[in-house]
């Protein structure tokens, strides 16, 4: 049998170490200045309550951010670039009509497959506003053609661009000047449209004109406007496609306090520092699965399309997007409707937050100039941009348009879009265009069909 | 409020900072390390003061402290010294306990003895038997179960016996 073995002496002499072993008093005393030098240092740092530092504060309020920042895409209510507002004719319009205008639809009448209207306008303005370029037009928001309508009741100006999803309406003046409507005086217009466009929600009836001071003005006016003509509701008022921009700010603070609460309490009542990491680890992986599933991986030219219908131009439709590289796009639209509609670019740019706008112009759509040349300047927005020259194309036989930048030909790119509809662009990295480069439309055989600056007759 | 704290972690320093700078001591064989650590032991009791629900014993209670801090220096500094010393065939110069405390040579021979067993036969060893922790406070500071404090605390002293006695046969060849 194995003998166990004796243990008493030995838990005797482990009983004794702690009293025959001498821990020095001076460093003791040195340790323990250290610890009270250590909190009074702290103390001295920051604001302390409960335990609980400004640092501590900080630092969740800084992580929060962190968060923040990487949740905003997967936040719904952030997720506002939606074509809101495009719907029926109710949310087409605002219950405003624009300071200086009176209206009174006198008559709605039924005619065959349509309706007949007379329509009562009033310049309520002062001196000097003039209100002028007036007309009527039918629009489409569904993007169905309507450039090649026709009928009698339709009007086709001469030398004009009439936008593609628009019909201009044949209008009969009974009273006064629709021309051009002076301060005080009014006009009586009658036309007719038909029925199809007026039941369907697709269409819209518009009443476009502009506000526009006589003489030198000097001051802010209005430009064009857009009223909806809702026959069903006999109402006329503003046209409004619903607010783009929402007010972010509220959802903002919002979210902020939110993650800043979790964060606390999860901090604050965790006693489990490995829980603590684990948790943290966890909420930061799943907001950066969740950018980058969100932000990353989303289809860059609709999310492009989106952040380019937030700008507050009315009646906006982009027609093409022009990727630059992986971080920056071009988009290229339409705006307006009738004869007053315009063509522009904007210049975007991704970052954490996802694609945004950081500038761009427009320029009237017209049929004077075949090459439309417009310029952007880009040096502001980008930096590898110069300048962007580019105009709608309507010259059918233009296959190339060749811009000459110091003496040497270079081709811009032509894009064809909707069914039919041209435009080019020639963008530059270094070269200031906003000189007149020389740009020409040539055809198949070499020859100049087109050019900006236009000849001039001598 | 702060006064109070700091007035009750003096007193917590009177009582307790010997036996739980000599418990790091054996715990690390670092004399500078124990130092340290001992002083973050008390930062940390004093940062969670409100936290202590005086279930247990304070001395206890900073024991587990104590613990913590000085498994996390294991752990961490493990790995890194033993790196250390293969590729720069580097030793430890840092002062051992034996070295630095006031002790009889018997004493000293335990802290010897302490060193040569691995770390969870060394603790044990030191709350039972040196700090005389009884069984369920033993399983508190270190986060057993009472058996395996009973079980391991079974196996470690056979072995502190096998190093004492072997100690004594390597001192007596070579003096």
């Amino acid at each position: 049998m194995k003998k166990q073995p004796d243990f008493h002496e030995l838990d005797e002499t482990l009983k004794s170490v702690d009293k025959e072993s001498q821990w020095a008093e001076e460093g003791r005393n040195k340790v323990k200045q250290r610890i009270f030098h250590d909190l009074e240092k702290k103390e001295r740092f920051f604001f302390s309550k409960k335990g609980t530092s400004l640092k501590y504060y900080l630092s969740l309020t800084a992580a929060a951010f962190l968060l923040f920042i990487l949740l905003v895409p997967v936040l719904p209510f952030f997720d506002h670039a939606q074509e809101s507002g495009r719907g029926d004719a109710a949310q087409r319009y605002s219950d405003e009509i624009e300071g200086g205008f009176y209206f009174n639809l006198q008559r709605i009448e039924e005619q065959g497959d349509g309706y007949a209207v007379t329509l009562f306008i009033e310049n309520t303005n002062e001196e000097p506003f003039n209100i002028q370029d007036n007309e009527i037009f039918i629009k489409s928001f569904d993007k169905s053609r309507l450039d090649e309508v026709d009928g009698e009741w339709v009007k086709h100006p001469e030398d004009q661009y009439v936008d593609t999803f628009s019909v201009l309406i044949e209008v009969d003046v009974l009273e006064g000047s629709f021309e051009v409507v002076e301060p005080g005086e009014n006009t009586t217009i009658s036309f007719f449209v038909p029925k199809e466009y007026i039941d369907n929600n697709n269409f819209e009836l518009m009443y476009q004109s502009k506000v526009i001071p006589s003489g030198n003005y000097r001051g802010n006016w209005p430009g064009v406007t857009y009223h909806v003509i809702d026959l069903h509701r006999e109402n006329i008022a503003l046209y409004d496609e619903g607010d783009h921009n929402s007010n972010v700010l509220v959802p903002y603070l919002l979210s902020i306090f939110i993650i800043t609460g979790l964060l606390f309490v999860t901090w604050k009542y965790s006693n489990s520092t490995k829980r603590k990491t684990i948790l943290s680890a966890t909420i930061i992986t799943l907001a950066i699965i969740s950018h980058f599933t969100n932000i990353a991986l989303k289809d860059d030219i609709v999310e492009i399309k989106k952040e380019t219908n937030q700008t507050t131009l009315p009646m906006m439709d982009v027609v093409h997007v022009e990727m630059l590289s992986n971080n920056e796009a071009l988009a290229f639209y339409e705006h307006g409707g009738g004869t007053i509609s315009y063509f522009g670019r904007n210049m975007l740019q991704k970052n954490l937050f996802g694609w945004r706008n950081i500038g761009g112009s427009s320029y009237q759509i017209t049929q004077r100039d075949n090459l439309h040349w417009g310029f952007s300047n880009l040096s502001y927005s980008s930096p590898n941009f110069d300048s962007l020259i580019s105009g709608r194309l309507f010259n059918d036989e233009v296959v190339e348009v060749i811009v000459v930048v110091n003496n040497q030909e270079e081709k811009a790119k032509i894009v064809e879009y909707r069914d039919g509809e041209r435009f080019w662009f020639y963008l530059s990295e270094v070269e200031d265009l906003s000189n007149s480069v020389p740009v020409y439309g040539v055809n198949e055989n070499g020859d100049i069909l087109e050019q900006y600056p236009p000849e001039r007759d001598n | 409020m702060g006064n109070d704290k700091k007035i009750e972690l003096e007193k917590w320093y009177q009582l307790y900072s010997d036996a739980i700078f000599k418990y790091i001591c054996m715990m690390t064989r670092d004399y500078q390390q124990a130092e340290d650590l001992t002083q973050e032991t008390f930062i940390r009791a004093y940062n969670n003061m409100e936290t202590f629900e005086r279930k247990s014993e304070t001395k206890t209670w900073l024991f587990r402290i104590a613990h913590n801090m000085t498994i996390d220096y294991l752990r961490k500094n493990k790995p890194l010294r033993i790196l250390e010393s293969f590729l720069l065939n580097k030793k430890d110069t840092a002062p051992l306990p034996e070295d630095v405390l006031h002790m009889k040579e018997n004493i000293r021979e335990i802290y010897r003895a302490l060193g040569n067993l691995k770390h969870s036969y060394r603790e044990v060893i030191i709350l039972r038997k040196i700090k005389d922790f009884s069984i369920q406070e033993t399983s508190d500071i270190l986060g057993w179960s009472e058996n395996k404090v009973k079980v391991t605390l079974h196996r470690a002293m056979p072995l502190l016996q096998k190093e004492l006695g072997r100690e004594e046969a390597v001192y007596e060849e070579t003096t």
